[in-house]
């Protein structure tokens, strides 16, 4: 702005046009004194309270605003230089209504000190409002023109024009830098003869630096354009033109509602188009969320519905109309009982309390009426709605149909019990009953039946649900498929009246009360072991989701029965060789026996004919022939042990076993006082107190007296066997050691010891079979025991065998 | 009680262990006459007084029968039992000869009532005790 030390008459005249132009706009605009004194307010103020000007200028702000405290701390505010914006705000209109406004305020200042008031006040019940305004402003502004052209005549006749236009240029260097819109005025040749200080703000060019230039500067090149042809339309035809026009100034991008109109001179000839442009970026932007906002709510698959806090509905969106059957002129205006089962008639009440005390309900399941008095079930959530004040007013209800929810959730159900059942039993009728139900389930019918393929591949009826026999007689044996077909498709007869096969076949089918029919083949690994029907009342439409469902039910069956057969057949297979292995065992027993009878009596003639030539013969006899006949005796005798002991092996390995409580140290005591080699003068045992173990008493005698003939055995000629025994607790078991003075074995010899027929040294020097400690591993390990030895192969050997030992005992000790 | 004309009845098929036996009662000094029938069938035969046997002069009922188990055509098992069950085991000691030391057998044996059983080969003391204490 100039400074007004160079005011010119020119300028003057500028400022004036503004002001009527001000007057003229079609924002409201007014000023308040420091004591809210209104002190001025223009054309579109008054139009959009409906007031006189004496009506309204002269009276306090306070009396026009609803909430009168509010607009007090408001000016407060602003008296202390705060600049408001969009401070929403009711005024009561002269009809008595109530509009909403928004309110930009800021102080004007004079030399200092605080003026007025400069407040635009936007109305926002609608844009329409704004158009209505524009229209009639339209028509009214020539007259205001001229009144304000009589008033400035007025004003020069009383000579007081300086003063006046230096007033009223100051009021204007106000209101144009306070104003919260972009005002502006542009020659014929579209540059800038002014522009205010909002501008700069949004933009960030100085005013001055606008002035005598065109948009064509400052915005690219196709808005420029648009704007001009605004401005040219407003030049040629003379008329206010109301526009939106969108600037884009780097990132910014702002929605402008500008107001355009010419500027005339005194002869009437238009010099230049002015305009207030409003940001309305953010009421289109909050505009637009609110269509969205609407336009979701009405194409929601659930009911919104809003009710006040009696009950009363309000809002009925299409959802609801979807899901209740009535429509929104039905329903809005009329209690929402009207959805509630009669014995469900608390919950609302129970509802609203809820809501009353500002609680949201969210999931609640509940029941409720159709308008053709079908049951749905629906999913609530339900929250409370507040006024402006923050008081609850009703309730807005969203409801979610949930009966496919339901259905889906039961035929889930269904499924995962069925296949809880086949995993946990083998039993096929209580599987097919699962399944039957199942298959019910998910096809909401109550006929179903199972057929299972008989050893002829006839499939039969196994199990059925609502069949009659009539029925079941007639259509067994027939099946849709080849009994050998690898890869049966199932068969879905969506309405027998359609239909096409065998006309006896399918009068039995009428005549059961069947619309429509699925086959679904049971099958297992290219099998076809039998098939599962499902039989609805009146014609069906069977989807893909259905199909799958079903397919997953006919494969547990299918695996269900296979897995039958296939067990079954296992048990046969077991029989069978049970059957063999007892055949295998009394052949063995027979082999044991002849062995023992048989194969010794040859040795036993051997030995005793050599021992009869020695005895008979003995003076004729050469020394170098009773040395051989010695020998032969000798090696029967040795063929003849080994026999006894294979056997007794064998014995061992197959004898049935049963465990008693073996009081091991009396045990040991018999077995050493059986035999004299273990006894004094040949042997010294010492024996410690002994813990007792579960054992079979011949197996543990063999053994233990195996590995005691062990130990003196082994010993180095012209050496007293020396034996130490006592036991040892290791956890549950038992350990027995035999400790000799031996000759040891050798760590790498050690594991062959167990061994059938393995002999460490040489039978020269230690008479013995080979068998001996074998016998003790195989009695141990059918006694659920262990057995093993320690040695260094020079200072004797330590052997052990390993039982389970008594608790009792571990207890007592 | 046992006189010196008590017969000894041998039931062996095995003419090796019919030596050994009898070579062991002759160790043992044992002379009672010693009648030999080397098979099942025979043994009752004898027992029975039949097929040849009818004539107790010649095949007097004996007072000691050394049985064997494993027999042609009837099992020692069989012999005992007809044994047994024609109420001989009072007037005669049966005693069972077995290559078979195994546990089993021997109490097999003594519940079908044998008096004893010895293990091949008899040991001249083992018949000792068994005639001469009986």
């Amino acid at each position: 702005m100039q400074p007004l030390a160079n005011a010119k008459i020119e300028t003057a005249q500028e400022s004036d046009l503004l002001l009527r132009s001000l007057e003229t706009a079609v924002m409201a605009i007014h000023t308040v004194s420091a004591d809210g004194t209104i002190l001025w307010a223009n054309a579109a103020e008054l139009l959009l309270l409906g007031y006189d000007r004496a009506e309204y200028i002269g009276r306090s702000i306070v009396d026009f605003h609803v909430d009168r405290a509010a607009i007090g701390e408001l000016l407060q505010r602003i008296i202390r230089g705060e600049k408001i914006r969009d401070h929403e705000a009711q005024l009561k209109c002269r009809d008595g209504t109530v509009k909403t406004v928004l309110i930009d305020s800021s102080g004007a200042y004079r030399e200092g000190q605080f003026w007025h008031t400069l407040c635009f006040t936007r109305d926002i019940t609608g844009r329409k409002m704004a158009d209505v305004q524009l229209r009639q402003q339209a028509s009214e502004a020539s007259g205001h023109a001229q009144l304000y052209q009589a008033s400035q005549t007025e004003l020069t006749a009383q000579k007081h024009a300086t003063e006046a236009l230096l007033e009223s240029q100051a009021r204007f260097q106000a209101f144009l830098d306070n104003s919260a819109a972009v005002i502006y005025a542009k020659d014929l040749d579209g540059k800038y003869l002014f522009i205010n200080g909002w501008y700069e703000k949004l933009f960030g060019v100085k005013s001055a630096d606008l002035l005598g230039k065109t948009d064509f500067d400052f915005f690219p090149k196709e808005q420029a354009e648009i704007f001009r042809e605004n401005d040219l339309h407003v030049i040629r035809t003379g008329k206010s033109l109301e526009v939106e026009e969108i600037a884009r100034k780097g990132a910014v991008r702002l929605t402008f509602l500008s107001i355009k109109f010419p500027l005339h001179r005194s002869d009437g000839t238009i010099y230049a188009s002015a305009g207030i442009s409003t940001d309305i970026t953010t009421r289109i932007q909050g505009e637009e969320a609110s269509r969205r906002l609407a336009a979701l709510v009405e194409s929601s698959d659930d009911a919104i519905i809003g009710k006040d806090l009696n009950g009363i509905i309000t809002s009925w969106n299409k959802g609801a109309e979807r899901i209740f059957g009535y429509k929104a002129q039905e329903m809005i205006g009329t209690t929402i009982m009207r959805l509630i089962p009669t014995e469900r008639s608390d919950e609302e009440t129970a509802i609203l309390s809820r809501i009353r005390r500002g609680e949201r309900i969210e999931h609640y399941e509940t029941v409720r009426r159709r308008k053709n008095g079908s049951l749905v079930e629906i999913a609530l959530t339900v929250s409370p709605i507040k006024d402006v004040q923050g008081r609850i007013v009703g309730a807005s209800k969203i409801g979610r149909d949930i009966t496919d929810r339901r259905r889906l959730e039961n035929e889930q159900r269904a499924v995962y019990e069925l296949l809880t059942t086949v995993n946990r039993t083998t039993n096929l009728r209580a599987i097919f009953e699962e399944s039957l139900k199942c298959i019910c389930t998910c096809q909401r019918v109550d006929r179903a039946s199972i057929l299972i393929s008989d050893s002829r591949g006839i499939l039969r009826f196994e199990a059925w649900r609502g069949l009659s026999d009539t029925y079941r007689a007639a259509v067994e044996g027939h099946s849709p498929w080849a009994r050998d077909d690898p890869a049966p498709a199932p068969i879905f007869v969506e309405d027998i009246d359609k239909a096409r096969f065998d006309d006896a076949l399918k009068a039995v089918v009428v005549a059961e009360g069947i619309g429509a029919l699925a086959f679904l083949p049971l099958v297992y690994e290219k099998r076809l072991l039998g098939k599962f029907m499902i039989c609805h009342e009146k014609p069906h439409i069977f989807v893909n989701s259905e199909i799958r469902l079903l397919q997953t039910i006919a494969l547990q069956l299918a695996f269900a029965v296979e897995r039958h057969r296939t067990s079954e057949a296992l048990e046969l297979l077991v029989d069978e060789r049970t059957s063999s292995l007892r055949e295998a065992v009394a052949q063995m027993e027979e082999f044991s026996y002849t062995v023992s009878h048989d194969l010794r009596a040859p040795l036993r003639a051997m030995r005793s004919y050599s021992q009869a030539l020695l005895e008979d013969f003995a003076p004729t006899l050469p020394e170098e022939a009773a040395h051989y006949l010695h020998r032969i005796s000798e090696n029967a005798s040795r063929l003849d042990k080994m026999i006894l002991d294979v056997l007794t092996f064998s014995r061992i390995a197959r004898a049935e076993l049963y465990l008693e409580i073996i009081p091991l140290e009396t045990f040991v005591r018999n077995i050493i006082e059986n035999y004299p080699t273990l006894q004094a003068p040949l042997a010294e045992i010492r024996l410690q107190p002994l813990l007792p173990v579960l054992g079979h008493e011949p197996s543990l005698t063999q053994a233990i007296s195996n590995l005691l003939n062990n130990a003196v055995k082994f010993v180095p000629p012209g050496v007293m066997p020396k034996i130490r025994i006592w036991t040892e607790k290791r956890g549950p078991d038992v350990r027995l050691w035999i400790e000799d003075n031996g000759i040891g074995i050798k760590p790498e010899y050690q594991h062959r010891l167990f061994s059938m027929f393995e002999r460490i040294n040489p039978t020269s020097r230690y008479e013995g079979t080979g068998v001996g400690l074998a016998i003790v591993r195989k009695a141990l390990e059918r006694m659920g025991g262990r057995a093993g030895m320690e040695s260094d192969g020079f200072n004797g050997s330590r052997f052990w065998i390993q039982l389970k030992g008594i608790e009792r005992e571990s207890a007592a000790s | 009680m046992t006189t010196s004309s008590t017969t000894i009845l041998l039931v062996e098929d095995n003419e090796d262990d019919v030596f050994i036996m009898k070579r062991a009662l002759k160790k043992a000094g044992i002379v009672l006459p010693l009648q030999v029938v080397t098979d099942g069938q025979q043994a009752l035969d004898y027992l029975g007084g039949k097929n040849g046997f009818a004539d107790r002069s010649q095949f007097p009922l004996p007072g000691f029968v050394f049985l064997d188990l494993k027999l042609p055509n009837i099992h020692g098992f069989d012999v005992l039992a007809w044994i047994r069950e024609h109420g001989l085991l009072e007037s005669m000691r049966v005693i069972v000869l077995s290559s078979s030391a195994e546990t089993k057998d021997v109490e097999k044996a003594l519940s079908f009532g044998a008096h004893a059983y010895v293990v091949k080969p008899p040991e001249p003391t083992q018949l000792i005790s068994l005639i001469k204490n009986s």
